[in-house]
């Protein structure tokens, strides 16, 4: 019998509800030293890492399983066509990044996270224009949702150390300062509403697939602008010139 | 073997519990800052007085209701265990500070990101049983907000002098001791609403007709 301490995704926060639930499952994973534990876990990877092919370890627990996907689509074609991705991610209790990837591919795309792509991405935010009207969405915990209206969030010439700032309305506006180095994924989201209209959104995920910001062009069911629109099919365009994150397809079978 | 699986049935066992409903009810202690933790939460205050709480909470890397709970002397600050009656009761009072009066709402996104957003007060919209309370500002045309009223732990109003200028913030906290909102009447440096500091100190009272979440 080995004496291996289990590594160890079970005892990473996003699989878990809280800080509380954290301590006390590593508390007992630390107690497992046997290779019945490791085999538990390394079957609990190999199902975390089975939800979709292509994508890198890391990014695949936040990307949609197949029946995950299904549980999103079916959201989004019965229960409430267009919503705001954070309202499908509380009433099916997923991370936002699963709903994210959990459409089609074609009403979301995404890309991996990393600081370089974080600026790419929003330097063509930046494009949408900076008094184009936009609506800055935050989802705390994925429970709380907040909508702001704002003019588009512009990359500061300048960032405080370890951040990367985004004002609107010439510093008058939001001021938001993102962790690059936390940003996991960025999808963009193109969904219908029933009355021809469109929620499209830009959206940041964290390393737990929670939403960090949101940008949305327009929302479902409202009036749409047409210069952030015209935005928004700009960023889309760079996402869909880079290697996705999560495959869409595979889901798709 | 057998210690194994009892290993493991009491790591399921205390994730049960962890998870379950009662759990999630649990009451602030946990995030009560230690002496240790305060020592640490005084140095941070004294390097950087008058500083956002997210900002002491990011760089010590700890909940930011812990950092709250155990601010320095120098620093006035009330917390209060929440139920859902309280979260309406405060925000009850966080409206009095006026619909038309400016403030900064701010969020940390998993602690590690910030967004300050320059609004009026989001005022609590009529009651209904979805276990929301939703907030909107400038008569629904600013943010639209919804707060789920059995996530929210405790609230903490909290004064934090700088040199020149004082932050006052009414603070909600997750089961984490992460934060919701955090609704700014001032931070020093900017500029601020005398009408939000004047209800501050209404909503700081209020808190206190609560007893303390930490001793």
């Amino acid at each position: 019998m080995s004496n291996v301490t289990p590594q160890r995704p079970l005892c990473a926060p996003q699989y878990l509800a809280g800080a509380a639930a954290f301590a006390l499952v590593c508390a007992g994973c630390s107690q497992a030293p046997v290779d019945e534990a490791q085999s538990a876990v390394e079957a609990e990877i190999e199902a975390l890492n089975a939800d979709v092919s292509g994508a890198p370890a890391g990014v695949k627990s936040l990307c949609a399983t197949a029946d995950e996907a299904a549980l999103v689509r079916k959201f989004y074609t019965e229960t409430r066509p267009g919503a705001p991705l954070p309202i499908p991610g509380r009433k099916l209790d997923l991370p936002e990044s699963k709903i994210a990837s959990g459409l089609s591919a074609d009403l979301a795309i995404g890309i991996d996270g990393s600081p370089e792509r974080l600026a790419d991405v929003w330097r063509t935010i930046d494009d949408w224009g900076a008094d184009t009207p936009v609506r800055v969405v935050v989802s705390i915990d994925g429970w709380h949702p907040f909508d702001f209206p704002s003019k588009v969030p512009v990359t500061q010439a300048k960032h405080n150390p370890g951040f990367y700032d985004v004002y609107a309305d010439n510093g008058d506006g939001v001021h938001i300062h993102i962790n690059p180095d936390d940003v996991n994924l960025i999808y963009a989201a193109n969904v219908p509403a029933p009355d021809g209209t469109a929620g499209r959104s830009v959206n940041l995920y964290d390393s737990d697939g929670r939403l960090i910001i949101g940008v949305y062009a327009s929302s479902g069911g409202k009036p749409e602008n047409a210069d952030a629109v015209a935005g928004f099919n700009g960023t889309w365009a760079l996402l869909a010139s880079l290697p996705r994150a999560c495959e869409a397809e595979s889901i798709e079978g | 073997m057998y210690k194994t699986y009892n290993n493991y049935a009491v790591s399921l066992f205390l994730l049960a519990t962890a998870l379950s409903p009662a759990a999630l009810a649990q009451p602030t202690a946990t995030y009560c800052a230690t002496d240790v933790q305060k020592l640490k939460i005084a140095e941070a205050v004294n390097a950087r007085e008058g500083a956002p709480t997210v900002i002491y909470a990011r760089n010590l890397e700890m909940p930011e209701q812990t950092v709250v709970s155990g601010l320095p002397d120098t620093v006035r600050a009330y917390g209060v265990d929440m139920t859902p009656e309280r979260v309406k009761e405060i925000w009850a009072s966080v409206d009095e500070w006026g619909g038309e009066t400016f403030t900064h709402v701010i969020f940390t996104m998993g602690g590690d990101h910030v967004a300050d957003f320059p609004s009026l007060v989001p005022v609590m919209q009529p009651l209904d049983d979805s276990g929301f309370i939703d907030i909107y500002a400038d008569e629904g045309r600013g943010v639209h907000g919804h707060v789920l009223l059995e996530r929210v732990n405790a609230v903490y109003a909290a004064e934090l002098h700088g040199r020149d200028a004082v932050t006052r913030m009414v603070s909600l906290y997750n089961k984490d001791g992460g934060l919701i909102v955090g609704m700014y009447a001032s931070i020093a440096g900017k500029e601020f609403d005398q009408r939000a500091v004047d209800g501050f100190e209404n909503t700081f009272a209020k808190l206190q007709e609560y007893p303390a979440a930490c001793e």
